[in-house]
């Protein structure tokens, strides 16, 4: 399946980070999955899915709050790590998606900040359309806003996939052997993952308490 | 054949007309943005309204003015605030002239209280501990159609409350009015915050437990570094809030770690 089409993919289970739906498919270990199934590989969807979802649990997201776009993040590192399987060097490539997805997830991030501002200037045009009681522009102007944020998602994974493209290869610069150096490198991410994740377990735990 | 009141010959409010509000309500974040927040999402969940209530123009401006202005909530709670404004811009049309100031009124007062229960509720209870459920299955359970089962009932142990409060909300705030905001008590919502956290904490305790014993079991070595990097994130955590110097700051830290542990076993 081409670059492009992985991109809308992602792009369309973005959209239910808060945009649309917030049935939880954009969260990792649904899209992850959803994304292995799709890319022949859905045990190691479902693998990365886990690892990516200790990452985000505890963040709430409430108001204006800028946080990381773990969804989409996880999405691409769970892509980029199928795509290069056939490096045989499963802990480098882990390793650079994982590094990948942390850089997308704040980039991610600068173009939902982005989106919300745009969404500033529709709510103005929608305000005026109410002068005129136009309810099929105040409609077309929502599903442009729609259109919009899956077009920068869009974007920002197929960059993402374009990126990993030109620097994976060089992966395999490298002796096969020397992949077996990083075997700890799933530990480590499943540590920082955990470490996250506990302190809100804690606080559930008070919280059962105090009832 | 259209509902009418007959004294006024305005027409009433539909259970159709609520369920179209009700699948538009997924899309009440779509336009979110910082200075009206979420208000744009809301007037556009109400045009079956709107389209059912008025003909004439002007009111037409002047439902939509009334409601694409600031108001802010959480996502699915504000379905509340959606059946009340059904509510009351129903009586406004009717003829009741204070209706729209009450409306202003009442969501001023929702827009802190939807918040609070919502987030509250759905974003520290039933969101993160849905998706322990999930992770605990995932991780254990071997066979492919048992993984797909699990996303399967993950979605569902989310999603059931979450559609249900979203549907009974908008019928809540149409029947209850102004008084709706005696159903937002956060003590209504305790049984379910505690149903979701006496099933999520164990199931991520018992992922977590499982987890260690899977690295120890499959090389200490790894088990080691697994505990070096949650113990650098702890400390570095100490030191710094930013997300993205944790995790790159453990992962490296704790690559150097696995290193030197490799080397000392």
């Amino acid at each position: 399946m081409s670059n492009l089409w992985i991109a809308f993919i992602i792009g369309f289970l973005g959209l239910d980070t808060t945009v649309a739906f917030q049935v939880l498919i954009s969260q990792p270990i649904f899209a992850c999955s959803i994304l292995g199934g799709i890319l022949g590989n859905f045990p190691l969807g479902v693998e990365i899915g886990i690892m990516m979802q200790l990452f985000w649990l505890y963040m709430i997201p409430a108001g204006a709050t800028k946080f990381p776009e773990g969804n989409i993040a996880s999405m691409i590192t769970c892509v980029i790590a199928i795509q290069y399987q056939g490096l045989e060097m499963p802990n480098l490539v882990f390793a650079a998606s994982f590094l990948f997805g942390i850089l997308f997830s704040y980039l991610g991030a600068q173009l939902t900040t982005i989106d919300r501002k745009l969404n500033g200037q529709i709510v103005d045009w929608m305000l005026e359309a109410a002068q005129n009681a136009s309810i099929r522009k105040i409609t077309l102007l929502d599903l442009l806003s729609i259109l919009i944020y899956f077009l920068l998602m869009s974007i920002l994974a197929y960059v993402a996939l374009a990126c990993a493209g030109f620097l994976m290869p060089f992966l395999s610069e490298f002796p096969v052997r020397i992949d077996d150096k990083f075997t700890a490198i799933k530990p480590i991410v499943w540590g920082i993952g955990i470490a996250f994740t506990i302190p809100m377990l804690y606080q559930a735990v008070k919280q059962i308490k105090m009832f | 054949m259209l509902e009418k009141n007959q004294k006024q010959n305005i027409p009433k409010i539909r259970r159709i007309d609520i369920f179209r509000v009700f699948l538009r309500s997924f899309f009440v974040q779509s336009v979110w943005n910082y200075r009206s927040l979420i208000s744009a999402g809301f007037g556009i969940c109400l045009i079956p309204i709107v389209n059912r209530l008025y003909e004439d123009p002007q009111a037409k401006k002047a439902f939509l003015n009334r409601h694409l202005k600031f108001f802010n909530a959480h996502p699915y709670m504000v379905s509340y605030a959606l059946g009340v404004s059904i509510k009351l811009e129903e009586d406004f049309a009717a003829g009741d002239t204070e209706a729209s100031q009450k409306l202003e009124r009442l969501k001023k007062l929702l827009v802190s209280i939807l918040g609070a229960v919502g987030d509250k509720l759905f974003w520290s209870v039933i969101k993160p501990f849905s998706l322990m459920v999930g992770v605990l299955l995932l991780y254990t359970l071997q066979s492919i159609p048992l993984k797909i089962a699990a996303l399967f009932a993950t979605f569902l142990f989310y999603n059931i409350p979450h559609i249900y409060l979203r549907y009974k909300g908008i019928w809540e705030g149409y029947e209850y009015g102004l008084d709706v905001y005696k159903r937002l008590r956060n003590e209504r919502f305790k049984k379910l915050e505690t149903i979701y956290l006496m099933l999520g904490i164990p199931a991520f305790t018992l992922f977590v437990i499982t987890l260690m014993i899977s690295l120890f079991n499959s090389n200490a070595h790894h088990f080691l570094v697994f505990v070096f990097a949650a113990g650098s994130v702890y400390i570095i955590r100490k030191f710094t809030n930013n997300f993205y110097l944790t995790v790159v700051a453990a992962f490296f830290i704790s690559l150097i770690a696995a290193y030197a542990i490799s080397s000392l076993l």
